[in-house]
């Protein structure tokens, strides 16, 4: 060992005393750097992977391993859905992954049996180590970014912000009234992050060069926080439209259940029903605890008139039993939907379609109570949040 | 101390001399890992194989380097990087070789870096002037009997769960009473091995 005869050499100099622990020390952290240097060079080096998608050459890539599939792919513009922002907790980004290996513990809550069966992954989670094929469905692969200019920013109520962004680069959006779109936070505030909002304009609303949405804020929420404080001109980008939420073209009678920010997509929905001029019965109860929480009541009360068959039914569930001000349904909202089914409902229940995009309380409330009435589980459509 | 058997010290850092309940060294990951049967095994079996690990580095260094060179006063710094090192070491291969357990142990892996148990275990083996193997011995001991004993101890609080703790002792003021019994519990194998 060289370095132990320079070690006692300058130890045996009186002189240079005070040198040998700080030489001792140098070494040691030198060593144990270097060690970790070389594991790291070993064991974190994965090399260059290949990912091919669909099989199809000119979108398949080669890229340095050792990230998640999911950033991997966004930094290539391909957008997988996913709401949580790659923390495992809202399970949309599945893809069928055979060959990336068992799924995590952290993963399973998100997966069905079947899925954990037959190598479905959530690809945030999916550590990229070595070449894959991947299968993604062409609409995902439509999914585009959008380069976007904040047109509004009011308030719609106490806690709901109605968002209404210009689109810029490209300069409008297709998409299917009912699907949503993911908000990108700028990277100097939390890079990264991203969350998924109900578009709230309609099909071809002004040429598909606006996006609006409804933002439920004030919770302490990182990015409806954010969004809160957006003023008209502010940059943002988005990139969508995801999701299959959306009305089943089939002429029965539908029954729209929406609370808070839930609104956003049965607006969508309804006012393409107004439209395409469509026949079909629709019903629509919103929740709320009392007046300050309904919005857009303009609306609703000029398609009353103006569609074929619509009625709104808000359901309030602080109004006080001696508040005469109030008309309308009390209670929770799924209370109201049981009495309508029960008491004036003309269609057969089974004849029914249950469209809900609300907070999960009150989604499974509606589900539990429209099931045990007789709709058709399959007929329930719900987009949870 | 060169003639205790290396086996005896083993039983005795496990049982009579455990760094947990007679030391009361490694209190913090033992009070907030000690919840849920599952994590207190994870956090059990990362504790043993750092605490055998930076056991024996922390020796051949303390013997081959330190003492040389008359650096005794500097067993502190150094103890501490190699424990830092050997954590980080040992983060690396676990998420090499299995992504699932290092899922599993999460944040409790790189915690380890600031366990007292562990700086405990190689400050005392210093102290009682342990040979190579009977350093071996000691951290192994000591990790299992740390393992067990946050065993133990998830195992009542999981009993506890539902038990009508008063409001101000609840959570980690129960546990430190418990834990306070245990050892008074553990004092009975006191005299079967000494060291």
């Amino acid at each position: 060992m060289q370095l132990s005869t320079i070690l006692l050499a300058a130890s045996e100099t009186a002189s240079a005393n005070f040198l040998t622990p700080i030489l001792v020390m140098a070494v040691i952290g030198l060593c144990l750097s270097l060690l970790l240097v070389i594991a790291e060079y070993f064991l974190a080096n994965y090399g260059e992977c290949k990912i091919n998608i669909n099989d199809e050459e000119e979108r398949s890539f080669v890229t340095e391993g050792g990230n998640s599939l999911l950033n991997i792919l966004s930094d290539r513009k391909i957008f997988i859905p996913s709401a949580c922002g790659g923390r495992a907790t809202c399970g949309f980004c599945k893809l069928k992954l055979p060959e990336a290996g068992a799924a995590l513990p952290t993963e399973l809550p998100m997966l069905s049996r079947e899925e954990v069966k037959n190598g479905t992954r959530l690809i945030c989670q999916v550590k990229v180590t070595s070449d894959l094929n991947l299968h993604i469905p062409q609409e995902l692969l439509e999914i585009q970014e959008f380069k976007c200019v904040v047109g509004s920013n009011e308030d719609s109520t106490h806690n709901i912000k109605e968002l209404v962004l210009e689109l810029k680069d490209p300069d409008h959006i297709g998409f299917i009234p009912g699907q949503y779109i993911q908000f990108q936070m700028p990277p100097h505030i939390a890079k990264g992050e991203q969350r998924a909002y109900s578009i709230a304009s309609t099909r071809n609303e002004d040429d598909g060069k606006k996006v609006i949405l409804n933002i439920r804020w004030g919770f302490g929420g990182l990015v409806s926080t954010y969004v809160s404080t957006l003023k008209p001109g502010d940059e943002v980008i988005i990139t969508g439209p995801y999701g299959d939420f959306m009305e089943a073209e089939t002429g029965a009678e539908m029954i729209c259940v929406a609370g808070g920010a839930g609104m956003a997509p049965l607006r969508s929905i309804i006012l393409d029903l107004a439209k395409k001029n469509s026949k079909r019965k629709v019903t629509y109860f919103f929740g709320g605890r009392d007046q300050e929480d309904l919005f857009y009541l303009d609306t609703w009360a000029e398609l009353e008139k103006s569609m074929h068959d619509f009625s709104f039914v808000p359901a309030l569930s602080d109004i006080k039993d001696d508040d005469t001000s109030w008309t309308g349904e009390r209670g929770f909202v799924h209370l109201a939907v049981e009495r309508y089914i029960n008491e004036r409902c003309e269609s057969d229940p089974e004849q029914l379609e249950g469209y809900l995009c609300g907070p999960p309380p009150m989604i499974d409330g509606v589900i539990a109570v429209m099931t045990a009435i007789g709709v058709p589980e399959e007929k329930i459509y719900f987009d949870k949040f | 101390m060169g003639e205790v058997n290396p086996f005896i010290i083993l039983i005795a850092a496990i049982f009579t001399n455990n760094i947990l309940l007679a030391n009361f060294l490694g209190m913090c990951p033992f009070v907030a890992i000690s919840k849920q049967i599952k994590s207190a095994f994870g956090m059990g079996v990362a504790v043993t194989f750092v605490m055998t690990l930076t056991a024996t580095l922390n020796w051949l260094v303390y013997e081959l380097v330190l003492e040389p060179y008359n650096l005794e006063f500097l067993k502190f710094l150094v103890f501490i990087i190699v424990i830092a090192a050997a954590v980080q070491f040992v983060e690396m291969v676990i998420e090499k070789s299995s992504p699932t357990l290092y899922m599993n142990l999460g944040v409790f892996l790189p915690l380890i870096t600031v366990n007292c148990a562990i700086l405990g275990v190689s400050l005392l083996m210093g102290n009682r002037e342990y040979s190579f193997i009977q350093s071996l011995a000691f951290g192994i001991g000591s990790g299992i009997g740390w393992w067990m004993a946050i065993m133990a101890m998830a195992g009542l609080r999981h009993r506890i769960q539902f038990s009508n703790v008063p409001k101000a002792l609840q959570d980690p003021g129960i546990t430190m009473l418990i834990a306070g019994v245990m050892a008074m519990a553990f004092q009975g194998f006191a005299g079967i091995v000494n060291i």
